[in-house]
């Protein structure tokens, strides 16, 4: 196995040197000078030259199998390989990395080479300096040193004690303390370098190198028979194990050498190539004498992984490692425009490189994928400036004041953290995002407006179109095809009250739904466009009386600008309200008497009432009581007209929606939906609107039965604005409201003015005082037993009780305010303070 | 942190009143009224500025507010009745008295305080839900506080409760310390009028604290009187009935449910009958009692030291205000020995009001400086003894006049 592998590697070597002929070379007169003190560090030990014969040998071989020039060239190549990579660890850290990644590549093309590993080895120690710190690194080299030196013959130690311990030692000191006195980083990595060349020529390169360019040189009177002989006799087991090992890709050179400390520098210097941890592993595992057996299959099952793993796994590391050098900040990327010099010229640099290292590139390239936006971005400055943004190296256009102050006016600008806008493509993305975002929130789903939506109604126009966009394309039916309903302007035509009241039914049959439907929908955006102006017909106000005589009965005073509301809006449930008054008269005159109350004509005690009695807890500023309560209402409302009457429950949804704007916000151009809460809630519903989609579409009748599946998808995809047609807007479907259990809960409690809701509170904190269990302990009495003993309350203390449980456990879900634990106490004349004074201070004592 | 200290024997606030212009007035509390009238007539040193106008005194007590629970809850009674205006004890509505505008300051500037004021405020403030349930009693030592007292009852929108004893207690005869140690305190009560009469110590708990400790030592607690359950002993905290033929032991928890049947609402009990001897007891009469058993080791300690160390001479109330009233009169070991004694308690814990005697502790008396909030006052309660008992001797004038300014800064 091994004379193959002798065999083999040669050419290999051979392509590699050529391949690392690439970076300038060192003057002859260096290598010379470097050779003299590697042979010397060599020879200073005595048993080395024994080895040394050894390794001769193999090089010898070696030779043999090729033309002893080629090998002498490669030598040399390789040192001067391994001299231009000591130089540039001094100098700067990428140039090291730049060989290093030369290195990879070395490996990558061939695995076995000797001299690429060894590069490697050179290039990841390098890398282990610069990534640990200082102090570590000396530390560790020193260690590592020591680790390699235990297991090799004493005749190496010695060798190492000499010349590599020594030089190491003094670094390791020197560092810290220059450290300390802040000298210059030239030293240091002098320092380093001193150590790196010590150490790894004294592992490997030395031990090969110097040896190998003896055995070069002596190559002619070596006899390769001899030496292989003695190199079984030299081998303890360890050796046969490290042949083993070393097979693949330090055979070729060092094979012959059968040192076994050379040749497990050797393979630690592979392995030092995926990662540092590993080579500690190894050069750990090292010294603990191994039966031959289990370290034989242990290496070569290694061995197996290695050959495999130095072409593939080496490039994910370096992937790994390249963005972490390059890693790009938002102000990098912002900035780089600004920076373009340096920028570029660092890729100049490094493109020979990268060229032999295809993967980094494409790495690279994946990381500048956002510089350069995916998608094309159509819209002009706004592009160029949040392309600046994101860090494109665009060259930055000198712009006249007053063009780039256009500019600036039509910028749009993103706001976010900065992994938010580093993950989003491109903010056209995010644009469209918001844009659809709007435009589905204008679709008048009664179902999310009505109850969450506290936004003022806003301008129809944009979403008008989107949902006509959308309706056109849900009119087609399962086979594509369109659907010959006629659109009908409301608004405008005449026909409009004409035909509904000739409409049977909804539900009754499916095509007359179907129509209804588009009445409704079309008709609703268009009736929705606020017009103030416009005076109410008179079935608009026969309508809005119906509306205003709601079972549930209207709660406050009428504002005149509600009622305008209503007016404006009462177009809309006309044709419906047609529809449904001759059916059931009665029941929608009932239904329909409800109309907001002007909760802004309410008192704030009145407004704390209200909120009371929808259970919740007091609200202090009176416009969030006021939207909380229109909510409540709302919803509230909703809720029973949905149970009710199937089909009306948009009429509420829009005369409250309506009605909201007065008390609350002026309508907004840009209407923007608050972040928080109301829109969670109302994705909810969609879900539960969703989730009854399969159920709607049973019931209702549609023409193309055949795919309800589709339809199903239509309308989960398409838009929301599918969802609120009246068919599909069965009680059923209205019960799952958020708002729904409190106003169930209401049915318990009808009114509850704040002082009740606080009553409330009061009961349970009583109840959780007294409930909760006697103390055994005379020293830590319970609340109740403190409470009885007169001792003032500490009112933090308690209100930690109670809102770590103990209010859980006689069953009230929140958590109270010690302010309102206050009140309780003084209510229930219990002595309490607070722990903490005016002052600041806290009370240490009683 | 836990109350670390029994409900005290005795704590006031007093409505003083100027013998000279009795319309000058002024609210403060204290735990030993006798020490600190003194102390506002000049007699003693430690008295508010306020009060030492020497065309002023002497001032008199004209009525007290006995009974609080605690030193903090008579602070807070304290401070909200020289402080109606602002007071967040009384609801806006019935407020009776408001600021009379702003100081330069910043803050409401407090409105003159006459006797009629301060008595409605009082009226007021024993009617508002913070201060009802508390087990205090009235005193009044002056008729015509009383008879105004009574007028303003009347006027009255609601009536205080029912249950809040209202003592007149007028000197008809000259009052005068009465000498006579062996008597009992209960007969020297009826002897001696006004301020001197008031029992300051425990001891007309001492019966009641014998028997719990007779109980609680012999561990026959027995089980509860209402659950029936078996009172471990050490296990819980027990309250004994107060009668003292009485031995029903009770847990604190049943007791006060047994005392709140009429009432559910409330966690607060006032009074109620015993389930075993039904004899009706103030809560707050059997909760002294087991604050003492459970955390006023040294005041029951001293209780019966008292006794037995000083047969013959005057229990430890009285030795109290005997010491401030005639401390040239006593005799050098004496003082000596109270001297270490509170030294003793100082080192030991913090200073506490109920327990100073003497002159050594007048400087805690200057928390009668009327503008302070009871946060920063009971800090100065909190202050390390050993520094305050390093001041006591020589830095009282100062440290009053300290208080002064802090109230003149706060005002």
């Amino acid at each position: 196995m091994t004379e193959m592998l002798i065999l083999s590697s040669p050419p290999r070597q051979f392509a590699s040197f050529t391949l690392s002929s690439s970076p300038p070379l060192p003057s002859m007169d260096e290598i010379v000078q470097k050779r003299p003190r590697v042979l010397r560090t060599g020879t200073w030990a005595a048993p080395i030259p024994q080895n040394a014969t050894a390794s001769f040998t193999s090089a010898a071989s070696l030779l043999k199998s090729t033309s002893t020039t080629e090998a002498i060239s490669a030598f040399g190549l390789e040192d001067n390989v391994t001299e231009e990579v000591k130089p540039a660890k001094t100098t700067k850290p990428r140039k090291a990395l730049a060989k290093k990644v030369e290195g990879e590549t070395k490996t990558t093309k061939k695995p076995s080479k000797p001299a690429a590993t060894e590069d490697n080895g050179d290039t990841t120690v390098a890398e282990k300096k610069k990534t640990k710190p200082r102090a570590k690194k000396a530390t560790e080299d020193g260690s590592e040193a020591k680790e390699a030196v235990a297991p090799k013959p004493r005749a190496k130690k010695a060798n190492k004690g000499t010349s590599g311990a020594d030089a190491k030692e003094k670094p390791a000191r020197k560092p810290r303390a220059k450290k300390a006195t802040g000298e210059s980083q030239t030293k240091l990595s002098k320092g380093k370098v001193i150590k790196s060349s010590a150490t790894i020529e004294t592992k490997a390169d030395e031990a090969t190198k110097s040896r190998e360019v003896n055995a070069i040189i002596k190559s002619p009177e070596l006899d390769l028979p001899k030496a292989i002989q003695r190199r079984f006799d030299w081998t303890p087991p360890e050796a046969s194990n490290r042949s083993s090992v070393t097979t693949a890709s330090d055979n070729a050179l060092s094979s012959g050498g059968l040192l076994s400390g050379q040749k497990r520098n050797g393979f630690t210097n592979l392995f030092g190539s995926y990662g540092f941890t590993t080579l500690k592993v190894e050069s750990s595992s090292v010294p603990t004498p191994l039966g031959t057996e289990i370290t034989r299959k242990r290496k070569l099952t290694d061995l197996v992984k290695t050959s495999i793993l130095t072409a593939a796994a080496a490039s994910p590391k370096e992937k790994e490692k390249a963005p972490k050098k390059k890693a790009r900040t938002i102000t990098d990327q912002a900035t780089s425009a600004y920076a373009g010099e340096e920028e570029e010229e660092l890729p100049a640099r490094s493109a020979p490189l990268l060229q032999y290292f295809p993967l980094q590139i494409s790495e690279r390239s994946s990381n500048d994928g956002f510089k350069v936006p995916p998608k094309p971005r159509s819209k002009s400055p706004v592009k160029g400036a949040s392309k600046a943004k994101k860090g494109s190296t665009q060259a930055p256009i000198l712009l006249s004041p007053e063009s780039a102050m256009k500019q600036v006016g039509n910028q749009d600008f993103v706001f976010g953290t900065s992994s938010q806008l580093a993950r989003e493509d491109s903010p056209t993305l995010l644009r469209d995002l918001h844009a659809a975002m709007q435009a589905s929130n204008q679709d008048d789903d009664p179902f999310t407006d009505s109850v969450f939506d506290s936004s003022p109604p806003r301008p129809r126009g944009p979403g008008l179109t989107t949902k006509r966009n959308l309706w056109s394309v849900a009119s087609r039916d399962g086979s594509g095809e369109l659907l010959d309903v006629p659109m009908i302007d409301l608004v405008d035509s005449p026909t409009v009250d004409r035909r509904t009241p000739a409409l049977p039914v909804t539900g009754a049959t499916p095509l007359a739904t179907k129509s209804e439907i588009w009445h409704d929908i079309g008709s609703t955006p268009a009736a929705k466009v606020p017009d103030p102006a416009k005076a109410p017909g008179p079935i608009e106000a026969a309508i809005r009386e119906e509306l205003l005589s709601s079972p549930s009965g209207s709660r406050g005073i009428k504002s005149p600008k509600i009622s305008k509301a209503l007016k404006d809006d009462s177009e809309l449930p006309t044709p419906k309200s047609k529809t449904r008054a001759p059916k059931s008269p009665a029941k929608s005159k009932k239904s329909l008497n409800k109309q907001m109350p002007n909760f802004a004509a309410y008192t704030d005690a009145q407004l704390a009432k209200e909120i009371a009695s929808y259970h919740f807890k007091p609200v202090k500023k009176r416009d969030q009581m006021i939207t909380l309560l229109e909510r409540c209402w709302e919803s509230k409302n909703e809720a029973i007209l949905g149970n009710l009457s199937t089909n009306l429950p948009p009429v509420p949804a829009k005369t409250s929606k309506d009605a909201v704007p007065p008390s609350t916000q002026p309508a907004k151009p840009s209407p923007k939906r608050p972040r928080g809460r109301p829109r969670k809630e109302s994705t909810v519903r969609y879900l539960e609107m969703d989730s009854d989609m399969p159920l709607s579409q049973a019931r209702t009748p549609k023409k193309t039965k055949k795919k309800p599946k589709k339809a199903v998808e239509d309308i989960s995809d398409s838009d929301r604005a599918i969802t609120p047609s009246p068919p599909r807007r069965s009680a059923s479907q209205m019960t799952p409201l958020p708002l729904r259990p409190s106003t169930s809960d209401m049915s318990d409690s009808p009114e509850l003015s704040p002082g009740a809701a606080q009553d409330l509170l009061f009961q349970h904190i009583g109840h959780a005082v007294t409930s909760a269990p006697r103390s055994l302990d005379s020293i830590n009495p319970s609340w109740h037993e403190k409470i009885l003993l007169y001792d003032p309350i500490v009112l933090e203390d308690l209100t930690v009780w109670l809102n770590t449980g103990a209010l859980e456990k006689v069953g009230w879900d929140g958590e109270v305010d010690p302010k309102l634990v206050k009140k309780w106490c003084e209510s229930k004349s219990i002595c309490c303070l607070w722990r903490e004074n005016l002052r600041g201070g806290a009370r240490g004592r009683y | 942190m836990p109350m670390d200290r029994p409900i005290p024997a005795f704590y006031c606030c007093y409505l003083l009143r100027s013998t000279v212009r009795p319309n000058s007035v002024y609210v403060g509390s204290t735990p030993n009224p006798v020490r600190r009238l003194r102390q506002h007539n000049g007699d003693a040193k430690g008295g508010a500025v306020r009060t030492s106008r020497a065309s002023l005194r002497p001032w008199e007590m004209s009525c007290i507010v006995t009974g609080f629970p605690s030193h903090i809850a008579a602070l807070q009674f304290e401070w909200a009745w020289q402080n109606p205006h602002i007071t967040t004890h009384i609801p806006a509505e019935s407020r009776i008295q408001h600021a009379a505008g702003k100081k330069r300051s910043g803050p409401p500037k407090r409105p003159r305080h006459s006797v009629a004021s301060l008595l409605s405020n009082l009226h007021l403030l024993l009617r508002v839900p913070t201060f009802s349930r508390w087990p205090l009693e009235l005193r009044f030592f002056s008729e015509d506080v009383y008879k105004s007292w009574l007028k303003w009852c009347k006027s009255a929108a609601k009536p205080i409760r029912e249950s809040i004893n209202i003592i007149p207690d007028f000197p008809p005869l000259k009052t005068e310390v009465s000498d006579s140690d062996e008597s009992p305190r209960a007969k020297k009560r009826k002897l001696s009028h006004g301020i001197q009469g008031l029992a300051v110590a425990y001891e007309n708990e001492k019966a009641h604290v014998e028997k719990g400790k007779n109980i609680v030592d012999f561990e026959r607690e027995g089980s509860c009187a209402i659950c029936h359950d078996q009172l471990e002993h050490g296990d819980g905290i027990y309250a004994i009935c107060p009668a003292p033929a009485c031995e029903s032991v009770t847990h604190i928890t049943c007791l006060g449910q047994h005392f709140l049947r009429d009432d559910e609402d409330s966690l607060v009990p006032i009074k109620g009958k015993c389930p075993s001897c039904g004899t009706e007891h103030r809560w707050v009469d059997v909760v002294k009692e087991l604050t003492l058993r459970m955390r006023g080791q040294k005041e029951v300690e001293k209780l019966f030291k008292v006794k037995r160390a000083r047969t013959g001479k005057a229990t430890a109330s009285r030795a109290a205000i005997e010491s401030s009233d005639e401390e040239d009169e006593m005799d050098e070991e004496a003082q000596r020995q109270e001297i270490e004694d509170q030294l003793r308690e100082l080192a030991a814990s913090d200073p506490r009001r109920e327990k100073m005697v003497g002159d050594w502790h007048e400087i805690d008396d200057s928390d009668d400086s009327d503008t302070r909030s009871i946060d920063s006052r009971t800090s100065v309660a909190s202050r390390p003894a050993g520094t305050q008992a390093k001041q006591l001797a020589r830095l009282n004038a100062i440290i009053e006049d300290s208080d002064w300014d802090d109230a003149e800064i706060l005002d």
